[in-house]
């Protein structure tokens, strides 16, 4: 996918998320409401977005390989949140979201291996073996899966509903996550690897201090 | 591409000082996660202590050089983070505003002296700061409305100030650049000792 690519598809996520509340400005129940309403109630959690949004960049600092092998990863998650919501799973996570979040920003920040100043001692710096990418993985599949057990839909709605309603979810997480992921590759890609390397990293820093402030806020406030 | 940067980085300095100069914490009216991002955003603006040094924090960086041109502003904000974790649960930290403006004294003056402090300790150096940083914008942070929009737009206005910081420091590609900085780093020390001589 080319840079024009990822940026149209950007717009056309920008357009969708701004037409959904135009369209329900009109406070009627349109038809398919179910899932623009589970649509809309992802894309109005914050800690949520927060965390796609941490998730994307933790993808966009790394190789093709290792976001193609991501993609697996992602739709078995959107699938097991699917399922588990629609058997009536579903749960307050703020608390594990954010702390998660925190892990991927952090993660991001400190990836080990420095942005190297030339390509030379880039390729010099050692390997780091599989297991990032295991817990890469991890984090990745456990995060888009509290994502979705945090969006479940009512227990009092019909089947159809609910239906509707994870649709929606599903359909938002996978169009948000993929168009930040590809927003940020089309930015970022024009760019030198090593000033790459340091947006991403001070990026993530960003979303992790604010994850960390809220955190305890949120903690305090419980306790 | 190197004058975008040099422009860049004066306008955000210049757009630093002109919000600094209304002096106090400006807050937008209004309710819901906008309003609160926006004032999260303006926060940082409001404190010239504030201002002063999360530029040096930046311009530090670029004088340094890579690994402590990201590094620096990785480590002031993730600390911050802990001091106004801090700050929110009530810990009480002696000296708050004597270390923040200490903090402008300090990193001004390596700036000024062009001192090429090794990587850890000007970690380190920071971290410590932004710890009496993070505990004064911490014991605010209780009163947001939409405490995540909140402090989202207050760590990107704290980044933005870094960044305009480092853009600041890539002048150093010119020979006159190193003028022009190292100035910066005089008047950001003698604002850290004018705010120093106020808090004592």
């Amino acid at each position: 996918m080319t840079a024009v690519g990822h940026a149209s598809r950007g717009a056309a996520l920008a357009a969708w998320v701004l037409v959904t509340p135009a369209a329900q400005a009109h406070g009627e129940r349109l038809p398919g409401s179910p899932w623009i309403e589970g649509a809309k109630s992802l894309l109005q959690d914050p800690s949520c977005l927060l965390l796609l949004l941490a998730l994307a960049l933790l993808l966009a600092q790394h190789g093709a390989l290792a976001r193609r092998r991501a993609g697996p990863v992602v739709a078995g998650s959107l699938a097991a949140g699917a399922v588990a919501t629609a058997l009536g799973a579903g749960a307050d996570l703020t608390l594990t979201l954010l702390a998660m979040t925190i892990l991927a920003g952090g993660w991001v920040a400190w990836a080990r291996g420095s942005p190297q100043a030339t390509p030379e001692s880039a390729a010099a710096a050692p390997t780091q073996g599989p297991w990032p990418d295991i817990a890469r993985a991890a984090l990745l599949a456990v995060g888009i899966l509290g994502v979705m057990l945090m969006q479940a839909p009512a227990e009092t709605a019909s089947a159809s509903e609910r239906l509707g309603w994870i649709a929606g979810v599903v359909l938002a997480a996978a169009l948000l996550s993929g168009n930040t992921l590809g927003l940020l590759l089309a930015l970022l890609g024009r760019r030198p690897g090593l000033v790459r390397r340091m947006l991403l990293r001070v990026a993530g820093s960003w979303i992790a201090t604010a994850a960390i402030l809220v955190l305890v806020l949120e903690i305090s406030r419980r306790g | 591409m190197i004058r975008k940067r040099q422009v860049l980085g004066l306008v955000l300095a210049l757009v630093a000082s002109v919000v600094w100069a209304h002096g106090g914490h400006p807050v937008v009216e209004g309710e819901g996660p906008g309003t609160a991002f926006l004032n999260g955003f303006v926060h940082p603006f409001g404190g010239a202590d504030h201002v002063v040094a999360m530029v040096a924090v930046g311009l530090w960086g670029a004088v340094l050089g890579v690994p402590a041109l990201w590094l620096l502003p990785v480590v002031f904000p993730l600390v911050m983070a802990l001091g106004g974790a801090a700050g929110v649960l009530g810990a009480v930290l002696p000296g708050v505003e004597i270390g923040i403006a200490v903090s402008g004294v300090a990193m001004g003056a390596a700036v000024a002296l062009k001192w090429r402090a090794p990587l850890w300790a000007a970690a380190v150096m920071v971290g410590v700061f932004a710890v009496f940083h993070g505990h004064a914008h911490g014991t605010e942070l209780p009163d947001a409305n939409h405490p995540l929009a909140y402090s989202v737009g207050f760590v990107i206005a704290t980044g933005l100030l870094h960044l305009a910081g480092v853009a600041l420091g890539m002048l150093a590609r010119w020979p006159q650049g190193w003028v022009l900085i190292r100035t910066t780093g005089v008047a950001i020390a003698a604002a850290g000792l004018w705010f120093l001589l106020r808090a004592v």
